[in-house]
């Protein structure tokens, strides 16, 4: 389990310090996927970057499977067990071939040849990515090119997964094969945090942390936020336009569940 | 008066065992006074369709003509005539206050101090950013929404006749990609308006027309309602179409008879609402 107990983080400039979250308490959980939402600033991307020890807390602790992220001498054994993807998958690919791109974390690791090939294998079949592993990876969609950014953190084998934006620079296509991976990988136990801008991303959720100006504003079941307007016009939420259909098919009396947020839940309630 | 690409073919690193090609034999063109949506898969050839456009880029082969004159080179740029909007513009933000950066481009087309200011009064205005509250602050302090808005206005205060933006809302919350939307259709009035976007809700329900890139060739090219009532055409173009009309199609195909697609929620509702009394 990850625990953030408390958390404040600043930002220190020369101008003085910026606060970017206080007071955040809550919980990662092994098979567990949580959506976290908010708008530009409230401290989502910080929350992802303290969550693996890329940052410490100005107050409070982030404990990991009981291991304070602080502590110094057990850094490498939190951030094996946290991996962390970015937004913009050009950033992070690192090989001239698939294989050697998602090698590259274990092989530093110091991971033997013939295990390695098994994870290796591993992450890639998890994303869908099997027989590619000799492609350049600049030959790849952007949709695959984040996908092998996953595998790459996946082939580390770490407990949690924490995504900052993974789906921002993809099609509407390549963000439907991420969240699919998320899905499946929750589904394997890995306990997943999934920072977007995407509410729709939420209807996939076991839980949704809204963050607005560094304080958290929910933290609970999707269903239960989709279905309170006032609270998702106070966390800044406003509904794809599917959600809004469904918001209207409700209105005519048709039995759509709120948190109905892709064409085949409302087509479903038809 | 248009913006004009006639038989454009592009590869990047043609003749190497690296080329790819990008642009397949691309004619079309752009008039003022229209908001034109291109939509893609990641790889379609869309940012280099814009390039091309803007006169960054020179393809392999074709022509590229604003208001008959041809474009040859990155000149274009300077000149009024194509504005290009890159992917996070505001990356580029530099100067020291919000309207310098903004009076930078009117100073390099050769107009005065006095001229320029004006024009990046009014840029700043027509992205909402007033030029009294916003004008003389560091464009480090301004949010995620607030710097793409000025680096639109440093744009924008070139007057250009053709407005380019690549991915204008990516990045932004829900905040932020509401004014960014509203600034660009409301540009149409002053510029013939190209926007680049994977995300096709974003523009789909303001776009006068829609073109379709797949493999560097263009599979649709028409007014927006047109794709609106055959959504199959996102998925010849290796495109998901968006959830709204995707719920319609499903709805077909379970038997409902609707007498038309629909982007508004309110009117697909009831649309579904009148087929399944018909059904009844």
């Amino acid at each position: 389990m990850i625990e953030f107990i408390d958390v404040a983080y600043e930002y220190r400039t020369a101008g003085g310090s910026v606060p970017a979250l206080r007071g955040v308490s809550t919980t990662l959980a092994p098979g567990e996927l949580v959506t976290v939402l908010g708008p530009n600033g409230s401290g989502k991307s910080t929350l992802a970057r303290l969550a693996n020890g890329l940052l410490h807390p100005s107050e409070g602790r982030v404990v990991v499977d009981t291991i304070d992220s602080t502590d110094a001498a057990r850094v490498w054994d939190v951030r094996s067990r946290v991996g962390l993807v970015f937004q913009n998958p050009d950033n992070q690919i690192v090989a001239t071939t698939v294989e050697e791109d998602v090698a590259f974390g274990p092989e530093n690791l110091g991971v033997e040849r013939e295990s390695m090939h098994q994870r290796v294998r591993n992450a890639l079949a998890t994303v869908g990515l099997s027989g590619l592993e000799q492609r350049e990876p600049h030959t790849l969609s952007g949709g695959q090119k984040q996908r092998l950014a996953i595998a790459g953190a996946l082939a580390l084998a770490p407990a949690y997964l924490v995504l900052d934006e993974p789906t921002a620079m993809l099609d509407l296509q390549g963000r439907a094969d991420v969240i699919d991976v998320l899905g499946r990988l929750r589904d394997a136990g890995t306990g997943i945090m999934h920072i977007t801008h995407h509410l729709a991303d939420a209807a996939a959720a076991d839980r949704v942390l809204v963050l607005t100006g560094g304080s958290v504003v929910y933290d609970g079941v999707p269903a239960t936020l989709l279905a309170d307007t006032r609270l998702m016009q106070r966390c800044g939420l406003t509904l794809p336009p599917v959600g809004r259909l469904a918001e209207e098919l409700r209105a005519a009396g048709v039995d759509v569940p709120p948190d109905a947020l892709t064409a085949e839940s409302v087509v479903a309630a038809l | 008066m248009s913006l004009t690409l006639a038989g454009v073919r592009h590869t990047y690193a043609a003749g190497t065992a690296f080329a790819t090609d990008a642009l397949a034999g691309v004619d079309l063109s752009f008039e003022p006074g229209e908001l034109v949506l291109v939509l893609g898969a990641t790889g379609s050839g869309k940012s280099t369709l814009l390039r091309v456009a803007a006169g960054l880029l020179t393809p392999l082969s074709g022509s590229v003509e604003i208001d008959g004159r041809s474009v040859d080179g990155p000149l274009a740029v300077v000149e009024p005539g194509v504005g290009f909007v890159f992917q996070s513009p505001e990356m580029q933000l530099f100067a020291e206050t919000v309207e310098a950066d903004v009076r930078f481009g009117p100073l390099n087309q050769g107009l005065t101090e006095d001229e320029a200011h004006h024009r990046a009064t009014r840029a700043l205005e027509a992205v909402g950013l007033g030029a009294e509250e916003f004008g003389s602050r560091s464009p480090f302090t301004l949010s995620g929404g607030e710097a793409r808005r000025a680096a639109i206005a440093g744009v924008l205060a070139m007057d250009p006749g053709y407005l380019l933006l690549d991915e204008p809302t990516a990045g932004l919350d829900v905040e932020g990609r509401e004014a960014v939307r509203e600034i660009v259709a409301r540009s149409r009035r002053r510029a013939g308006v190209v926007v680049v976007t994977h995300d096709a809700e974003e523009f789909l329900g303001s776009a006068d027309r829609v073109i379709l890139l797949c493999a560097g060739r263009v599979t649709f090219d028409g007014p927006a309602d047109e794709l609106v009532q055959s959504p199959e055409r996102f998925a010849e173009a290796g495109l998901k179409a968006p959830e709204m009309l995707l719920a319609q199609m499903l709805a077909r195909d379970a038997g409902l008879k609707l007498a038309r697609l629909s982007l508004d929620p309110a009117e697909a509702a009831l649309l579904i609402a009148r087929a399944r009394e018909g059904a009844r």
